[in-house]
């Protein structure tokens, strides 16, 4: 492994900063990714702007309402029956 | 992995009690149709088991239940009436998201925001002078989202261009694919992307405004 990461090329903090969206996406893969990772583990800043689109991420996901499927169905039943 | 999604989604739709009433044929043509007896069963399983998605998407579209609900409506009975028209085993959210986006234009177009009253260099700046402007990312993670209620959020995703509003709610509220999203806005898979990186870039942006306006982050300015 530690072999492995001296072949890791160092990126700048405005390099990382461009993967960050594809990187908590899940879209972000191969070297690219390692490079990425590589540079979360030495630069602190970087880590926590992770977090931080993380935690974006996961704010807006709780925006989802139930979507009171009886009372929607209802409605949409009546309409069916129109036809 | 025993059952194919078909199989049990054809399994949920079978009564519990007291849901008989919702699988019987409407109308008595259909009791002498056989044709509209399987259009009615076919619609049931695959494009009913969708509606709360599409639902949310309308909800966050319109900003109000009622448009919602109407939306959603508008897009069933359209599905409905085109059946014929969805070809079995393709991707029946992506369709049905498709019709609802019609709909939806057809009926707001007039009141569609504009995404060129957006100066997107303003943005991609804010965006890369986060540090520069030395805000400290966990702090500001603290305070903003510490503090910032739900509300604020659903109304900066509300004030959103709607060209982006649509990529962020399908993929952060909904976690519908990139590929799908694709598919529903008529567009690639590069722009899926790049509109979905502007809208948060621009989210962020408004929610920084909301937190300073309020007091709860404070900056030099200027630096």
């Amino acid at each position: 492994m530690k072999t492995e990461k001296k072949h890791i090329k160092s990126i700048s903090c405005e390099e990382a900063l461009k993967r960050v969206f594809d990187y908590i996406d899940e879209h972000l893969r191969g070297k690219s990714r390692a490079e990425l990772e590589h540079h979360l583990e030495t630069c602190r800043h970087c880590f926590d702007r992770v977090e931080f689109e993380k935690l974006l991420k996961s704010r807006l996901s709780k925006l989802k309402v139930e979507a009171q499927s009886e009372t929607l169905r209802k409605r949409l039943d009546a309409l069916l029956e129109q036809f | 992995m025993g059952r194919s999604p078909s199989t049990c989604r054809r399994m949920s739709v079978r009564p519990r009690a007291g849901s008989e009433r919702r699988l019987m044929i409407p109308s008595l043509l259909a009791f002498f149709s056989p044709g509209l007896k399987k259009k009615h069963a076919e619609f049931e399983a695959e494009a009913l088991p969708h509606m709360d998605v599409l639902y949310n998407f309308a909800l966050r579209t319109t900003g109000n239940e009622d448009d919602a609900r109407d939306l959603l409506q508008e897009t069933y009975l359209k599905a409905y009436r085109f059946w014929d028209k969805y070809e079995k085993g393709t991707n029946i959210r992506a369709w049905l998201f498709r019709i609802m986006k019609n709909s939806y234009i057809n009926r707001y177009r007039k009141e569609m925001k504009e995404p060129d009253t957006v100066d997107y260099d303003e943005i991609e700046n804010f965006y890369n002078s986060i540090r520069a402007q030395s805000i400290d990312t966990n702090d500001l993670q603290e305070k903003l989202y510490g503090n910032l209620l739900g509300d604020e959020v659903a109304k900066a995703l509300e004030a959103l261009p709607d060209d982006f509003r649509t990529v962020v709610i399908l993929s952060d509220i909904e976690g519908l694919t990139y590929e799908e999203i694709a598919e529903f806005i008529e567009r690639p898979i590069g722009t899926v992307r790049s509109r979905l990186h502007r809208g948060r870039k621009l989210l962020q942006r408004m929610l920084f405004e909301y937190a300073k306006n309020r007091g709860i982050i404070k900056t030099e300015q200027g630096d």
